[in-house]
Parts: C-alpha cells; structure tokens; sequence
C-alpha cells in the first residue's frame, strides 16, 4: 500500500512538471504581444519593442527561457509582474489563503449540509421532506454562481447586514469581520456544491442499504441505527469523500466569478485581472498554484481511499 | 436461552397460516400463501422449489426480514411457544442471532467489506452479551476453530476481500453460532460456492443440527442437497406449499405432479434415467389460475383441477395439495410418460 501511495506521489509530481511545461508554452505563445501591451500603441516603435523584448528576455529561445523560469520557480521566485512590477510570489502568497479559506469553508459547509440531508433522503426515500430535498437540490445546482450571487450580495445587503461586507479582513487580523466577509461567498459555493453531495450521498446510501451484509447485520439483532449509521453509512461514504476531493480541488480555480462578486482579494480575481492586462508571467505562475491544489486534492483522495476501503490496499 | 412458556409438543418453531404480501403494480402479491409447519429440535427440514416460490420469502419471514414493502398479513410464528409476530421491534432485535440464526445465499457479498472479519464477528457475539472484548476474542476464536478455519487468532484480523467465498461461509457460520440459536435458517447457503466446497458446507450445517440440537430450515433449489442432509421437505409452488413429507417418501412416491416433475428433472447417475423438464412456466403471481395453481403445467389436469385442493394428508406423514393424488392416494403411474408422449407427438397422435 505505502509502495502504492508512493507511486502516487511520483506520478503527481510528474503531472506537475508537464503541466508547467504547457502551461508556460501556451501562456507565451497565446496572441498578444507584451512588448507591445507595455510600450503602448504610440510608443510602439520597432526599434523600443526590440529594447524591451531584450530587457524581458523575450528574444532567447523558449526552451531557454523555460529552463530558466522553472529555476527560478522551483525556489519560489516566479518574477515580477510585467504591469505593477512587483514581486508574483509575494502577490499570490497574499491571494491564496484567501481563496484557500474560502474554498475550505465552503466545501466544509456544504459537507455538513450535504451528508445528512443525503443520508436522510436514503434512509426515508420518498417522504415529503426527501422529495423536496430533490427539488431544491436541483434549483440549486442548476442556479449558475453569477445570478445566485448577486442574488446573496442583493440579498445581504439589504436585509442580512450583519453577515454582509463589501471588504475582506483576513482571518488572523479579525476572526468576526473576516466570517462577515466571507460568509455569503461561502454560501453561495457551497449551497450547489450540497446539491450535488446530497444526490451522491443519497444514491450511495441507497445502493448501501440494500446490500446483502446489511441483513448481515440485521440478523445479528444490531439495532437498526447502527446498521444504518455505522454500516450502511460506513460503505456509502467512498464515493462522496472522492467527489468532495475532486470538488475542493475544482474550487480554488473556479472561485473567479465570486471573488469578482464579493470584491475579495483572493487568486481568482488576481488571474482574472492579470488575464486582461496579458501579464503572462502572473497567469502562469497562479495557474500553476491552482493546478497544485487540484493535484494535491487528488492526492488526499488517494491517500483517503485505502483507508475508507480495505480492498484497495491490497490493488498493486 | 428464553424459554417464556412450555413447548407445545417437540417443535421448537411452529408456523401456521403464515401470509407474507408484497404490494405490486397490479395488485397484492401473495409471496407466502397460507404456510404451516413445524420444526424440531436438531432437525433439518428442507424448502424446496424455483424462483418465485416464495421460498426465499418464507425464509426472511420467519426474522421479520421481509423488506418493505412487503409485510406479513397473518398467522404466527411461534418460537418456543412465543409468537415472534407480536413482539415488538426491540423484542424482535432480541431475538435475533439468539434465538433463531440466519446465513445467506453469497458469503462475499453478506460481509461488511469495510470491517475485519474479527470486527464484525465480536459484534455478533457482544450483541446479546454483556462480555468483554477479550471473552468475546475467545469466544469467537472457538467459533472459527469448529467451522474449521485454519489459524483463526491470525485471520480475524483480516478483511473479507482476502477470503475465498467458501471460507468466509464457515466464518458466516461460526457467526450464526457464536450465541447458539435454537434454530438456523439457511437460505440457499452453497449457491454461490464451487461445488467441491459445497459438501464442506453441508457437513458443517449437518454437524450444527447433530452435534449442537439446532433446528435447520435449509432453503434450496437443489434436491441433491435435501436428499443428504434434510429429514423433511416442503416443497413450494407459487407462494403454496404443494407436498411436505419425510425426505425418503419424496424421493421414493412424490405426491404432487410438480415435486415429481422436479425429480425427474434432476440427473441420476444410478438410474441413467433420461432427464424431462417441467413443461411450461410457473404463472405470474397476478394472474394465478382459478384451482390448482400447477394445473397448466401438469400432466394429469382434469376438471376437477380448477376448484383450490387443500393441501391434505396422505399417509406416513405426506401431505400433499393434489386432487388426483388425493383420490388415489398416491400419484397414478404417469399416463402421459415422457416416452409415451414422444410417441404420441411423432405419431401425431396427441390430442391439440
């Protein structure tokens, strides 16, 4: 299993590297020239683009300058943003704990909202509150982040002021002002993410529920809870832990729309900026912590795996 | 063990009347229609009979395991002379692995696949016993040892995934024991197994009913299994029981049409005898024939057919719901033997 899991790691680190590799070349090679974004339409004199090409490095060779880049990169230093100048690995140290703290909560959210209601539908399939639960699960998840969004801005604005702020405070500076800020973001994530919990633990739960050692169990005179709570739960879990994996891992990238509503500072609306403004050495280097996330998420889900099912421990 | 009141006579689980339904699309299934029989103490008594007839049914009845939403609508079931059917879901909890013990048809699948063997096993054992995990080690270690597993100390620390289907089977049974029931249901035990582990198992629910005084309610398709271990049959048609007698009566003079056409479909290797089907298919539930309910598969159909036999008594303990077996006490020579009948058909003599 350790031999397994180690092989797991390997591989995530080579997934990395080649992702760096296509990451870099297409962020260099997408239309747009930099030399010409930054001397500016009227500047743009044959003569000054070349000076700048030259300053940034531009007129080497890309393998070169991948070589060089990932040298640096590897020790943390992902250069200087070709717009403000400063310093990438510094900005997205600063971004990433905010969108880290909001991708954590919300996921956390939806989990707590999620799996009970999910095991609740299983367990009374068909009562009132489990068809209604289906419903709405269904609204939320068809309810794209840009309308409910707003909606949750409109929403907390208006009547919910307490939990409402239009600036974000992090954590260590001020727990209360920071859960104001981040509160209805988290919950305009986290209520489609339920959705789909719900549905996933729901039919997991039911298949569960009617396996063969759950009358196993039932014959052994176990009380009812407890085969459904320990047992049946216990064997529906593994599919839900994977979605929530693949779901965190998919949140830390997809937060774009919401850092954009909620004006928080986090790596989304970083990318999002620096995509309008071509500052390429910026997208790659946060696409590439946003790639990390979703292969390490992959990775905890491999790790969690072996210990939710026995038999995967022994797969080679 | 809780004995509440004085046996009546030796059974130690007496049914009678039993109805289980199954509410369906068109109408109420009657999966169990009006089943009574007795079980002793250290006997094994046989239910035999094809998918769908309700032997499977019958057997989850006898726990309260029907599942929704089936439901039991009659009878009783008594269990040394209690009626399980009138205790409460908690009193039912009590009786179950204790009183009466229950292993299933896929040993692999009735196995928590999340749990170690040990695990699951010591919660059968502490389920009705206030004992401490180390006496509860014990007592299982025993357990697996009788079934005959190998190094059990060892292996309980296992997961079901690292069993062969036959082995976890002895693990099933050690299981079913470990609070020493009066009474085992076995459904379809062997079904998934290789044959050459099927024996194995056989000789292991043998030695319970032998060795430990368990009463055995063996549930099967397959007449080999009945005629070696079983000291009676039932056999079941649709939801009825057809024919319930001695095991070496059925073998010798079957009563009902449909448990001699079931022999005959069995191969024989002393006989050689030439295999014959049971012509046809057993009718649906929802649209059971008015009258005997084996009447358009059966070789001796006459008027008489279409009004419900009883199933009533022969001799020597053979009871049997068949009018023509009924009125001549036994069932007639074949008229349409299987021979006869192929020469009937090439002569073109059988009657359209």
């Amino acid at each position: 299993m350790i031999l397994l899991l180690g092989r797991r790691l390997l591989e995530a680190v080579g997934v990395l590297f080649v992702l760096s590799v296509l990451i870099y070349t297409i962020g260099t090679l997408v239309p747009g020239d930099i030399a010409q974004q930054m001397t500016g339409i009227e500047g743009a004199t044959p003569e000054r683009m070349a000076e700048f090409r030259e300053r940034l490095g531009l007129d080497r060779p890309l393998l070169v300058r991948y070589a060089d880049w990932l040298g640096d990169a590897v020790r943390g230093d992902f250069g200087v943003s070709l717009f403000s100048e400063r310093d990438i690995g510094a900005d997205i140290r600063a971004q990433f704990p905010v969108s880290f703290e909001i991708a954590v909560v919300s996921v956390m959210l939806a989990v707590i909202i999620g799996i009970p209601l999910g095991v609740y539908g299983a367990v009374h399939t068909g009562s009132i509150l489990d068809r209604l639960l289906r419903g709405l699960s269904l609204i939320f998840f068809s309810v794209p982040t840009f309308v409910s969004g707003v909606l949750f801005v409109w929403f907390g604005s208006m009547f919910l002021k307490p939990f409402y702020t239009s600036y974000y405070i992090p954590f260590t500076e001020d727990p209360l002002a920071n859960l104001r800020a981040i509160s209805l973001p988290c919950l305009a994530i986290a209520l489609p993410a339920s959705a789909s919990i719900i549905q996933m633990t729901r039919s997991t739960m039911i298949s569960s529920l009617q396996e063969p050692f759950i009358d196993t169990a039932r014959v052994k005179g176990v009380r009812e809870t407890r085969v459904r709570y320990l047992h049946a739960l216990r064997d529906a879990l593994g599919p839900v832990v994977t979605l929530i994996g693949l779901m965190f891992g998919a949140l830390v990238g997809g937060l774009i729309i919401v850092e954009q509503i909620f004006n928080l500072p986090g790596l989304g609306r970083g990318v999002l900026v620096a995509i309008g403004q071509r500052d390429f050495p910026y997208v790659i280097a946060a696409s590439l912590a946003i790639a990390t996330v979703y292969i390490a998420a992959n990775l905890v889900v491999d790790f969690l795996y072996p210990i939710l099912d026995p038999r995967q421990r022994d797969q080679e | 063990m809780a004995v509440l009141a004085p046996a009546s006579g030796p059974s130690v689980l007496s049914v009678r009347n039993l109805v289980t339904v199954y509410p369906g699309r068109d109408g109420e299934v009657v999966a169990v229609d009006d089943v009574s029989f007795e079980l002793s103490p250290g006997e094994v008594l046989g239910i035999v009979g094809d998918s769908g007839s309700g032997k499977t049914t019958l057997a989850r009845s006898l726990l309260g395991l029907v599942s929704t939403p089936g439901r039991i609508i009659g009878g009783e079931i008594e269990l040394h002379g209690r009626d399980l059917l009138k205790l409460s879901h908690k009193e039912m909890r009590q009786v179950r692995g204790r009183e009466i013990g229950m292993i299933f048809q896929n040993p692999i699948r009735s196995f928590h696949p999340g749990f170690t063997i040990g695990w699951q096993l010591i919660e059968a054992a502490t389920q009705h016993a206030n004992i401490s995990r180390r006496e509860a080690t014990e007592k299982i270690v025993e357990a697996l040892t009788w079934v005959g597993m190998p190094e059990p100390a060892e292996r309980i620390n296992d997961y079901p995934h690292q069993f062969s289907g036959g082995m976890l089977q002895r693990v099933m049974i050690a299981m079913s024991l470990l609070n020493e029931p009066a009474v085992l249901i076995a459904d379809e035990p062997t079904t998934a197994l290789d044959v050459t582990i099927q024996a194995q198992i056989l000789e292991l629910i043998e030695r319970l009913a032998v060795d430990r005084g368990m009463g055995v309610v063996l549930v099967t398709h397959n007449l080999g299994m009945v005629a070696s271990l079983c000291d009676r049959v039932i056999v079941m048609y649709v939801g009825q029981i057809v024919e319930e007698a001695p095991v070496e009566t059925v073998f010798r003079t079957p009563a009902h049409p449909y448990a001699r056409g079931l022999l005959d479909s069995q191969p024989d290797r002393s006989t050689g005898k030439r295999l014959t089907e049971v012509r046809g298919a057993s009718p649906q539930m929802t649209e059971l024939p008015s009258g005997c309910r084996f009447q358009n598969r059966c070789d001796y159909v006459e008027e008489k057919c279409t009004e419900p036999p009883a199933l009533a008594d022969l001799s020597h303990g053979q009871k049997v719901r068949c009018w023509i077996s009924q009125r001549h006490g036994l069932l007639p020579t074949r008229l349409a033997d299987s021979d006869h009948r192929d020469r009937a058909e090439s002569t073109g003599l059988s009657g359209k």
